[in-house]
Order: structure tokens, then sequence, then C-alpha cells
């Protein structure tokens, strides 16, 4: 159980559990509110963006209305983001919502273009007598981030990562052992889980970690989530200016430096330059790969001196999984490799390339370890060679294709022909990059382990009629939070956060 | 068993999340003056251009990747004003610098707060600077054709350009794509622009799917347009499965915008009070594609699918068809020969036709109460 | 076989010609020719000039060689022979860069850059077989879901190019003819009845029994009549049958030569596509109902025997293109041809709230439906077929502008007044066949251009070779300028662009801006 929530503590979790007084705060910097609205999930922008220039607030029941009934469980999970946040507040005993007034005004300065000075941070206008370019943050950044990296897997390195990042590692319970020497520290479960992970999200793990550290060392929080988004906004390649940071601010440089997120020269330390791992700090899912993948490219650079070229074919992962299990990953990175020896039963190691073969014991050995299988599938969806994603697409497109042919599933989408399609076929089919064979064998492995599953909510029961048992359990399912029903015995079960929705629906339709 | 078989266990999934895929919003402002002049008591181009402004960087937030472009159409032609490659924008950062920005400064001191949001402010400084230009130019040109509409040529410009960025996905077939990635790539060597601009990080990002609106802001009611060319955009729109939304200012709606929006799924919202611009297109016209299928979409549910004659260029509910090439009249021609094909027409027919009462080709008046309000 | 060869061919043949693309046109140009007047003529002739010609790909200049003799006369090529790697190797994928070019630009030209002639308003009524035969497996998966599948193309590809034409569908099955769609102008409905034909092949409609070409006419020729009995256009429609018959023979009930009579009397045309051999009684339908002095001729373009599958789709696609101007072409000619009065009419959708955003779509009743019940039962069929098109359907109504009354589904004609009603977008889709788009012309290698960006999508030009001299001569034929321009505005576009301009658009962005 505890595997699969042990990364729980991504951005928006951590600022969701803030207090609301440190929100508020947080709402005072426009580079923040910019970088928390990115954060959002779609339909939540939507919300914010519709409210954000209209004067009064807003009935709830009419918000209700600009969706369809079929996306109301989206709707839902929206709207609990917002609340959460406390970006919405209720208005006139709950039947309207208004906008967070402080997050209201910066956002829309920030759009505006109205906002404060330096908000986005202050550019350096004296030239630099150092040039740095692109290239070299790209190198510093990437440098930094795979020194931890291959720390912790235990490569041989001849520099360590700094004090700092190793007491952050120890305290964030990534890696253990007595005292905080290198050599002493050996890397836990959750250490090999993090490895796993996307760049973006083992950076916010760290500065999460760092956030909580700064805490105990007294440090203002809202002043370094805001140094954090700021820098979220940055522009890459261009130096920024020491002194119009407050004191905590400054205090992070240093150790940002050691993560590989900023870049200070000994010499000059009125200015500081972002890096791509900075700058890309508060892109979400999608494009947030761009990053990952830029680099990558880099490292490989670094590594083997390829050319431009290259840098442009190899884009996107290398491993190859075939359906039988087997596995081959064209790197020579002994990071790449080390993570794959997780839950990849190695056999045999080329120049440039390794192979190996995925079983259930290499698989039970990486769930003991405390990873679980959806970061397995991830980690190898996202370094799949582009070849298979080739492959993956034109084997989606048949399938569209005999599935429009045969009338299955998308007679009603593809109603409207001469209207266009647009309602595309593509939420009935997903893009399997890897085989569904081995992700289906690698979930069941795991279900092998964990047959118990429990959840955390309420039962209702006790209703006096059919109807009223049907009323709130469709209510209950539209909204996604029912887990289990029984129409016989009239009882039905739901999650602990849809309890006081279902609980209003229920005391209102009993007060009609 | 009964029992068991009533018994449903919801497999409790998270919500898979609506894909938040970088989106490319095209911009089509109709600066026909004539249009313009019609609704001055209500708003002015220059205050249209600060919503839109708004609204382009209400867009860029989004999603660090989004992308828009911005395209002006006037009598003189359509021209592109953001991206426009041949000017750079960025030129405050660029290589040192501190010379750029003063020059960019004095030369015009209030366009942008210089403190603005980068990606903001390079957009908005350069839609600003060309728009300007643009203004200027239509000022002092004196041609004759002031209510020309070119709307068909920045329609296609704004299909162009959005084919190319999806075409970006697959980059490999496209021998000119590799060319343009050297190319890229050399300049971005020599002058420091990199992957932050446009441009470049669209190359790297080229297997994200991209997804794409045009939104049309036009205030022009003549209904003189070329009808052919808007048609062949609007079916390439469809093919592409492109919306096209539209706000039409002033209060006499369309009909050719009307049907291009939608037979392509857009939004059209006819604007008769354009004052509060700014919050119309923050809620109605601010539905990302992504989210399109669950909103209930503002939509006009009355659309004239009148035609063009090929005659008059006006449009007509009711004409002839030339049943060789399928051109359009809305009289029958003198000569008895279709202006188009040169086919004559027969005879008898025509004597029956010209018979017959010809109803007045007027415009009925659309019930403008059947027209829905955004959500607001 | 034949497919396999041409293909090996092709490849051969792309690669080989990359740097004179000149003498490759002139090579498909002499072939098409050969071809027209060629040896195979029989069924396949025809079929085979005018579809290679319509798709013109490589396909056509493929019978010859390099060197203008047949391929299988030249010299047996190792294809690895055929790539010539420069010293630097830069020049392989050059070349490479060039034959997609090439082939792209060739894919542009199946546009023809004549104004295309429209024929006249048809309907057509497709028969076809659900007979035992059709079970046969020489066309994959099987003969019957084979012919099917391609129907479905047919039918998208029939009302794009015939946009206010209408169509309707009867299978032969078990000795009796069913009506599978109702004459109608709507592909999606069309679509939608043989997506259910596909779906239940295995209870009511599954293929059985033996065909009967006879009943199958009987009950084409009363839709046909059927349709035409308000005599409201009578004069510029033309009337067809087209039969995909499987079968090598039919059970009739009756004398089959007096339908044929009737269909003579009715000037209803038939076309005949054959999927195993050539049956006499097919031959003397398409030369009765096709009567004119070169019956040779129509012979060969009305009934076909296919070779192959794509063959299949070659004649079925065939019967797209609107029938030639009859016999009575001349007499036509002094008529001169109709014109017809159309309306456009206005999508209404009633929606009682005009506050709220939320739509209560109220079903009104169309002039079309009078029969509420029948088409109760007409949405419920639908529904079963998962599809709730007739439901919005009835939601959605046009207003035609003579009567003003309602209508549910365009193209039609209006029950009370007659008038033909269509929407402008209808006719709109063809108008690029009037308009034609000139073909960009290829700006020659130079070594400075006035142009540095795309016009259409901004892309930035690769600059000219500074260094072009010291480059050895064949190098600089081989590079492209990447720059396509527009004869009439003088702009230029990049490759994608002008593809994408001349498939998808149909307009010049530069033109229109002029």
């Amino acid at each position: 159980m505890s595997s699969s929530n042990l990364f729980k503590a991504t951005v928006n979790e951590h600022l969701e559990c803030l207090p609301k007084p440190i929100q508020s705060r947080l709402y005072e910097a426009p580079a923040t509110c910019l970088s928390i609205y990115r954060l959002l999930p779609p339909l939540a922008k939507f919300y914010i963006m519709s409210m954000l220039f209209y004067e009064h607030p807003i009935a709830l029941k009419d918000m209700s209305k600009w969706c369809k009934p079929t996306a109301k469980k989206i709707q839902f999970e929206a709207l609990k983001r917002l609340r959460s946040l406390h970006l919405i507040e209720e208005h006139n005993k709950g039947s309207h919502l208004k906008l967070h007034q402080t997050f209201r005004k910066n956002f829309r300065d920030c759009l505006t273009g109205s906002q404060t000075s330096n908000a986005f941070g202050n550019l350096c206008t004296s030239p630099d007598k150092n040039h740095i370019d692109v290239k070299f943050l790209d190198m510093f950044a990437s440098q930094k981030w795979e020194s931890i990296l291959h720390f912790m897997v235990g490569t041989e390195l001849s520099v360590a990562p700094s004090k700092s990042v190793l007491s952050l590692l120890k305290s964030g319970g990534l890696m253990e052992g007595p005292g905080t020497s290198a050599s002493n520290l050996k890397i836990t479960n959750k250490g090999f889980q993090f490895l796993l992970q996307d760049v973006n999200v083992q950076i916010w793990t760290l500065l999460l970690q760092y956030l909580s550290l700064t805490q105990d060392l007294n440090m203002d929080p809202v002043d370094v989530l805001n140094f954090i988004f700021v820098l979220g906004c940055l522009e890459l390649g261009k130096s920024y200016t020491v002194s119009s940071l407050s004191e905590t601010q400054i205090s992070m440089l240093a150790d940002l430096k050691d993560y590989g997120l900023i870049y200070q020269n000994h010499n000059d330390k009125e200015r500081f330059y972002p890096t791509r791992l900075a700058t890309t700090l508060t892109s979400e899912a999608a494009a947030l790969r761009t990053p990952s993948m830029a680099l990558n490219q880099v490292v490989d650079t670094a590594n083997s001196e390829a050319t431009e070229e290259q840098m442009f074919s190899n884009t996107g992962g290398s491993i190859i999984l075939e359906t039988n299990f087997k596995i081959y990953a064209y790197t020579n990175s002994p990071l790449e490799i080390a993570i794959l020896n997780l839950f990849v039963h190695l056999k045999t190691r080329f120049p440039n390339m390794v192979t190996g073969q995925i079983t259930r014991e290499s698989i039970r050995k990486a769930l003991f370890n405390g990873i679980t299988a959806d970061q397995i599938i991830k980690f190898l969806e996202s370094h799949a060679h582009s070849q298979m994603k080739q492959m993956a697409k034109e084997n989606l497109d048949k399938k569209i294709e005999f599935d429009a042919n045969n009338n299955i599933n998308t007679a009603t989408d593809n109603q409207q022909l001469s209207v266009g399609e647009f309602g595309s076929a593509n939420s009935y089919h997903k893009l399997e990059v890897l085989p569904p064979t081995v992700v289906d064998q690698i979930k069941l492995w795991q279900l092998e382990l964990d047959r118990i599953q429990t959840f955390e909510g309420y039962l209702f029961k006790d209703f006096s009629s059919q109807q009223e048992y049907d009323a709130l359990r469709s209510y209950a399912s539209e909204l996604g939070v029912l887990l289990w029903s029984d129409k016989n015995r009239k009882k039905f079960f739901v999650t602990k956060d849809g309890m006081s929705q279902v609980a209003d629906f229920a005391n209102k339709n009993r007060g009609r | 068993m009964d029992a068991v078989s009533e018994t449903i266990i919801t497999d409790q999934k998270p919500t898979q999340p609506t894909v938040d895929d970088p989106s490319l919003l095209t911009v089509i402002l109709d600066l026909t003056p004539h249009g313009w002049f019609k609704i001055k008591h209500h708003i002015t181009v220059q205050e249209v251009t600060k919503a839109l402004l708004v609204f382009l960087n209400a867009h860029l937030s989004l999603n660090n990747s989004n992308q828009v472009a911005f395209i002006v159409c006037s009598p003189d032609g359509a021209k592109f004003l953001y991206p426009n490659p041949g000017k750079n924008f960025d030129g405050i950062q660029d290589n040192g610098s501190s010379k750029g920005e003063t020059g960019n400064k004095s030369s015009n001191p209030n366009l942008v707060n210089t403190e603005m949001y980068r990606q903001f402010r390079i957009v908005d400084e350069a839609v600003l600077e060309e728009l300007n230009e643009v203004l200027k130019s239509l000022s002092k040109s004196n041609s004759v054709n002031k209510t020309r509409s070119t709307l068909s040529g920045a329609l296609s410009l704004a299909l162009t350009y959005t084919n190319r960025m999806l075409n970006l996905d697959q980059s490999i077939s496209t021998t000119t794509a590799s060319a343009f990635n050297a190319t890229t790539k050399s300049t971005s060597g020599t002058s420091n622009v990199t992957s932050s601009g446009s441009s470049a990080s669209a190359v790297s990002t080229n297997y994200t799917s991209m997804l794409s609106r045009i939104l049309v802001i036009s205030a022009n009611d003549d209904d003189d347009v070329k009808y052919i060319p808007i048609m062949n955009s609007m079916f390439a729109a469809q093919k592409m499965r492109l919306p096209i939304d539209v706000a039409k200012l002033g209060s006499i709606s369309s009909s050719y915008l009307q049907q291009a929006s939608d037979a392509t799924n857009g939004i059209y919202l006819q604007v008769e009070k354009p004052e509060g611009l700014i919050q119309t297109l923050c809620t109605a016209f601010f539905i990302e594609s992504s989210i399109r299928p669950l909103i209930i979409l503002p939509s006009n549910s009355n659309v004239s699918y009148r035609a063009s004659c090929f005659i008059t260029g006006k449009s007509v509910d009711l004409g002839y068809v030339c049943s060789v090439c399928l051109c359009i009249m809305s009289i029958i021609p003198t000569d008895a020969k279709c202006p188009t094909c040169n086919s004559h027409f027969d005879k008898s027919i025509l004597n029956q036709l010209q018979n017959s009462v010809v109803l007045s080709t007027k415009r009925r008046k659309i019930d403008s109460n059947g027209r829905d309000t955004p959500p607001v | 076989m034949d497919e396999s060869d041409e293909d090996y061919v092709a490849t051969n043949n792309g690669k080989a010609v990359v740097s004179d693309r000149d003498s490759s046109e002139d090579f498909s140009d002499s072939d098409s020719s050969i071809l027209g007047d060629g040896v195979s003529k029989r069924t396949r002739s025809r079929g085979r000039s005018s579809g290679r010609q319509t798709r013109g790909g490589p396909m056509q200049s493929n019978l010859k060689g390099n060197s203008g003799g047949y391929s299988w006369e030249d010299e047996y090529q190792r294809t690895w022979d055929i790539v010539k790697d420069d010293d630097d190797g830069v020049g392989s994928l050059q070349t490479l860069v060039q034959t997609l070019i090439e082939s792209r630009k060739k894919k542009i030209m199946k546009n023809p850059s004549t104004p295309f002639q429209r024929g006249i308003i048809r309907t057509m009524i497709v028969i076809i077989d659900g007979s035992e035969v059709m079970l046969e497996r020489d066309l994959r998966p099987t003969r019957f879901s084979m012919m099917l599948s391609l129907l479905q193309e047919f039918i998208l590809e029939f009302f794009d190019q015939n946009p206010i034409s209408q169509m309707g569908i009867v299978m032969m099955r078990n000795g009796i003819a069913i009506r599978i769609s109702d004459v109608s102008g709507s592909p999606q409905y069309h679509i939608d009845k043989i997506r259910q034909l596909k779906t239940k092949q295995h209870n009511r409609f599954e293929p059985k029994g033996d065909p009967s070409l006879q009943n199958s006419l009987e009950l084409a020729r009363s839709l046909l009549m059927y349709n035409f009995n308000n005599k409201v256009n009578d004069t510029q429609n033309s009337k067809e049958i087209l039969i995909i018959f499987g079968a090598l023979f039919t059970s009739d009930p009756g004398n089959i030569h007096k339908t044929i009579d009737n269909l003579v009397k009715d000037d209803i045309k038939i076309k005949i596509i054959g999927l195993a051999a050539q049956v006499a009684i097919c031959e003397e339908i398409v030369r009765r109902t096709n009567s004119s002095k070169t019956s040779s001729s129509y012979i060969n373009t009305n009934y076909g025997v296919i070779m192959n599958e794509s063959h299949f789709k070659e004649l079925l696609m065939d019967c797209v293109i609107p029938l030639p101007v009859s016999e009575d072409f001349e007499k036509k000619e002094k008529k001169g041809v109709p014109l017809i009065k159309m309306g456009f009419p206005s999508k209404i959708q009633p929606s009682v709230t005009s506050n709220s955003s939320i739509n209560l779509n109220l079903p009104s009743i169309c002039s079309c439906h009078p029969d509420e019940e029948n088409d109760a039962s007409h949405s419920k069929e639908a529904g079963e077929a998962g599809n709730g098109t007739y439901s919005s359907k009835k939601v959605i109504g046009y207003k035609c502008p003579q009567c003003l009354n309602k209508v549910c589904q365009l193209p039609t004609i209006c029950p009370i007044c007659g008038l033909m009603l269509i929407l402008s977008t209808h006719l709109a889709r063809s108008y690029h066949h009037l308009v034609p788009l000139e073909a960009y012309k290829e700006v020659p290698t130079m070594e400075e251009y006035e142009s540095t960006y795309c016009y259409g999508c901004l892309l930035k030009f690769p600059s000219g070779r500074k260094n072009a001299q010291s480059d050895d001569a064949n190098k600089i034929e081989s590079l492209t300028s990447s720059r396509y321009r527009c004869g009439k505005c003088q702009q230029d576009f990049c490759i994608d662009c002008d593809v994408f301009i001349h498939e998808t658009l149909h307009n010049c962005p530069g033109c229109e801006n002029k």
C-alpha cells in the first residue's frame, strides 16, 4: 500500500496541503500565480479564466450547466482542486463562487502586463565578462544532476555531490546509512523509485524535501516557493541580478547551484543563470518530456561528442521491448543500465547496448523494492525507442480504421462525418507504445502481491425507498466516487472525498 | 445468486487527465476599415487589440509550449504580425543587448511594460508594433477598394501555417523539415536564439501532438467576399479538423463566417455590444480543443446557409444553378449562357422559370433571440 | 502477381530516373497513349488508362525502363548498384530528398488543371449481390465484405464528386431483392446502412441463395420511378443502376427481357461490374440500356469484369465520374443545358430558453416525415446500430426559403413547393474544380534568392549556395532551391505548403492577398 502513495508529494498535492494563509501569501507573487495556474487541469484553467474578468460571483448552479452531463466527474475534480488550493471561495452561503481576491488581482496584472516590477526576476543589464551560452548551461545542469543520480546508483565518480545534496538525499529517505559521508550512504527502496521518475518529478521531489528542510531552518516557505516559481518563469541563457532577491532567496542560491538548477560563477556573485532544469519546472506532463529529452541529448553529446545531426536523430528513448519480454536498450550510460537492472534480468552487454529479459523474478524483485508496476511501465514508455513509438502510431491508425469499418465503438462520434469528426476517436483508442502483453503481465505480477485493496470511505445504507437509493447511487457514480453498490440490500459505498458531496445531495433531496 | 449479480464494484480509477497538449491559436483580425467605422461608437481597433493581447497572453499562460500566431487582413492584403521571422523582437535580450533595449524603448516607449513575462512581451510587442505599421500604411493608402476583404487570404495563410505546425509531427517524411532543422540549428548557433523562441522549441517538441484552432475577429458586414476561396479554406479546415471560431462584431451576422464555423465545429458568436469583448473572449472563445467535448458550447443554432451569386457577388437563398458547373446565379443571365462554363441554357426551362414568380431574394432578418448567450 | 511486379519496377524506376525528371514525364505521356490504343483492350483497357490517369502515380511510367524499352528488356539491375554513393556520402541523401520531392510533385499533378465538366444530376441505384457465391474467398476476406468496404469508399467519393446526386442500395439475396437503403442524398445514411449490413452479416443479411437480376432490376426501376414521380426536375436527371454481380447466373421469376425493355423505355442506364466472368445476359442488359451506335465501346466501359482487387476498385471508382453526355448530345446542345432553381435553406434549431446556456432541444415536426410512427421506427432502427444521427437530425431542421417549411435532411426536394433544397456547401465542395489552381514552378537553383521565408508558413528557406562553383556541376543539378513559385503572385512556397495548397486548400494565399 505504501508504495503507491509514496511519491504522492508532487507539487500540486504539496500546495494543496498548505494552510490557507500561506497559500494566500503565495498568490501575492505574479510568477507564482502563473505557475500554479499552469499546473491546474485544463477544465480548472478554463474556470479560472472565465471568472477572471467577470466582476460578480458566479452561481454554482450556473456553473454546473457549462458542462455536459457526461463530464460531471471531471468537473467535480476540477472544482475540488480549485477549492483545495483556495483559488475559489464560496460566496453567499455556498450558492455562488468567486476567485481568490489576491490571486485574481495578480493573475490579471500578469496577463495585462501591469504587474509590479521585479515579478519575473531582474535581468542583469551589464554584460557578463565570461561568455555563458545555453549549451554551457545545459552541460552544467546535466552534469550536476547526473552526478547526483550516478552517486545514488553508486557509480564511481570523481566528485561526490556536495554535503547539502547528501543530507537532502538522506533526509528524504532516498539514501540511508550512518553519518552523511558519501561512502557510507546506500540507496533505499524509495531511492530506487526516485530513479524511475521523470527528471521533473525528481527535481520537485528534491525541492519539496528542501522546502521541508528550510522550514526547520526558519526560512520562510513562501519566500522559498516563490523563488522556485520565479525560476520557472525565467528565461534560459539570460543572467539575472542577485541584488533584487530577498535574504532567504540568496541563501538558496548555493543549494540550487548544487542541484544544477542555476549557474553562478565563482567570481561573479552578482548574477545567476537559470538552467533548463529550472526554466522548465512548471511545464506539465506533455510539454515536460521535452526538457528531459533535451537533457538526454545533451548528456549524449557530452558522452560521445555526437554531432548535431545525431542529436536530432535520437530524440526519444533507447529501449526496445518485444512481446516475448526481451528488452534491448541502446545505451551505454551506467545510470540507465543501473536503472534497468532494477527490474530487468540483464543478459549481455555490448559496447552500445544491453539486452535482457523481463521475468517474473526480476519484476518481483523490483516490486519488493517498493517499485510499482505503473512506475516500471511509465519508465519503459517514456524511454521507448522512437521506432517503437512509430510502430505504435501505425498500429493505432490501423486499429482506428478497422474499428471505423466495423462499426465498433466509434459510431457515436462518426455520426457527423460531413461536419468533421471532432470528437476524435482517440478517446477510445490509446496509443500503446509497449506490447500490451508485457504491460498486462507486469500488472498481473503486481496483483499477485497485493490481492486486497483497501479504500477509506463511507457506507450508505438504510434507504427508505428504492428511488432514493437509485437517485443517490447514480449521483455518486456520476461523480465517480462510487466504489461498491448492492441493489438488493440498498447499500453503497463511496470514497472519502465524495462523502461530503453525496451527503449534501442526500440532504437536499430529503429536504424537498 | 441474484444478490451477487446485483452487486457492482466500481473500478476506482483516477480519471484519466484530459490531455493538456500544447496548442496553437491563430488569431485573424479583419481590419477592413468600413466595418470598424460602423461600430466606432462601441469599440475601436485599439481596444479590440488590447483585449486580444490579453487573450493571447491567457492562451500562452495555459501551457509553456502553447503557440500563437496573429494575422491581420486589410484591403492591402493579409499579413503575419506574429510570428515574424524577419524581425527579431527579443532584441532586448539578445547578445548583450543593453543597446537593443534602449533602442527599442526609445522608439516606442510605452508599447508594452518591459517587466512583463517574457513570452507575453515578445508577442505583444511584435503585434503592437506591426499593427501600428499596418494601420499607418492603411491610412496612407488611398485605394478605392476600401471595403475589399482579404479574409480568404488570411484564412489561407493561417491554414498553411497551421499545416506546418501540425506536420512537424512527422518531420522525418518532410524533406524541408530536415532542412529547417539544419537552418534553425545554424541560426541558433550564431545568434543565440534557442529553444525558448517559438520556432526552435517547436522542432524539439515535435512528437507531442499539436492542437490548433483559428479565431476570426471581423467587423466587416459586407457579404461581398470571395466566396470560393472562403469555402475552399473552410473545407480545408474541416479536413484538418481545425475549428474556426468567429467573433463577429457589429449587428449584422456574416453568413459565410457562420457557415465556416458551423462546418468546422467552431464557435460563432455575434458580439453586438463589443465593449465587454475581453469577457466574451475569455469565456466563450477560451474553450480549448481539449475540453471542447466536455463543455456545452455556446453556438448559434440558426445558421444561414446562403450561397453567393456568381454574377452579382451578393448572397442568395434562392437561386439558379447551372447543371454543368454548379455555379449559382441570382438572376437568369440575359444571354442565356452560363457565365462560368459558357454552356447554353435550355430555352424551354428558361421560359418556364421566368414565368413563375421569382421571390425576392431580400434577406430575412434572423431572429436574434434564438441565439444563445455565452456561459457567463 | 501483377501488382508485385509493378511495385518492383516502380521503386527501381523511381530511383533511376531521379536526375532527369523531364524525361520521365515524357515517358509517362507516351505510355498513356500506348495504353490507350494498346494491345490489351478487352475490359481492362479503359479501366486502366483512365484509372491511371487520375491517379497519375509513378505506375504509369512503370512499364518503361530507363532506356526507353520495357523494363524487362533492360539489363538486370541490382538495387544496390543503382544507389550511387557520393564521395562524401551527402549526395545519396540529396538524391533521396529529390526523389521524395519528385513523388510529392507527381502527387499534385493528379488534379487536372482544366475545368471539370460536371455531368447532370444523377440518381443511382446500386444493386449488390448477396447470393451464396459472395462467400467465395477469392477476394480477401470474402467477396462480400470486400465489396462492402469498397462500396463505403465509393459512396463517399460519389457524393464528393456528385454533391447533388442521390443514391439507393438494393441487395439480391435468396432469389429476392431487398432494399438496403432508400434513395437519399446523404452519404452518411448509406454508409451507416452498409455498416449495419457488415455487422449483421451473420444472420439476416448473410449472403445466401441465388441472385435474381430481374427482381432487383424491377425494384431498382420502381425506386427510380417513384423518385421521379413528382416530375419536378425530371428532365435533367440521369437514372442509373450499378450492379455488382458475383454470380454467373440469375434465377428469375419471369422474362427478364421484358424487364430490359421496360428499362430501356424508362431511359435507365445500367453498368455492371462482374466479379467472376462475363455473363451473356449482363452483356445484353448493358448493351440494350446504353443503346448507342458504337455499342462495342459501351460494353467495354459499362460492363467490366474484375481481374484483381485493385482493378475492382478502379472499376468501381470509374462509376463516380458522371456518365458521358448521352447519345442525344447534339440534340441537347441545341436545347442547351438545363438551369435548375434551387433554394439554400437556413439551419434552424428551436431552443426554448434564450437566457440560460442550456439548450432544450425540442424535436419539431418536419414535413418530410409527416408520418410520425414511421419516423419513430426509423430512428429506432438507427438506434439499434448504435447511432444517434437520426434523433439529432430531428432537432435540427432546415427552412425552405420559398415556402418556409421545415425539412430535416438535405439535399432534398421540398415536399411542399417542390423546390430543390441544398446546402450551399454541398455545391461549394467541388468549386475548386471550376477554378483550378495553377501548379507552382520550382525556382531554379541560384546562388542567392529574393525570398528567405515561405510565404505560407514562414518556414526559413535554405539560403543559396555561395560556394556553388567549387562543387562539381553534377551536384548543383541534384540540389534544389526548395522554393516553389506561384506564377501569378510571384510568391515562393515550400514543398509542404505547395502540396497542402494544391491538395487540400485549393487557394493560393499569395493570390488571395493581391
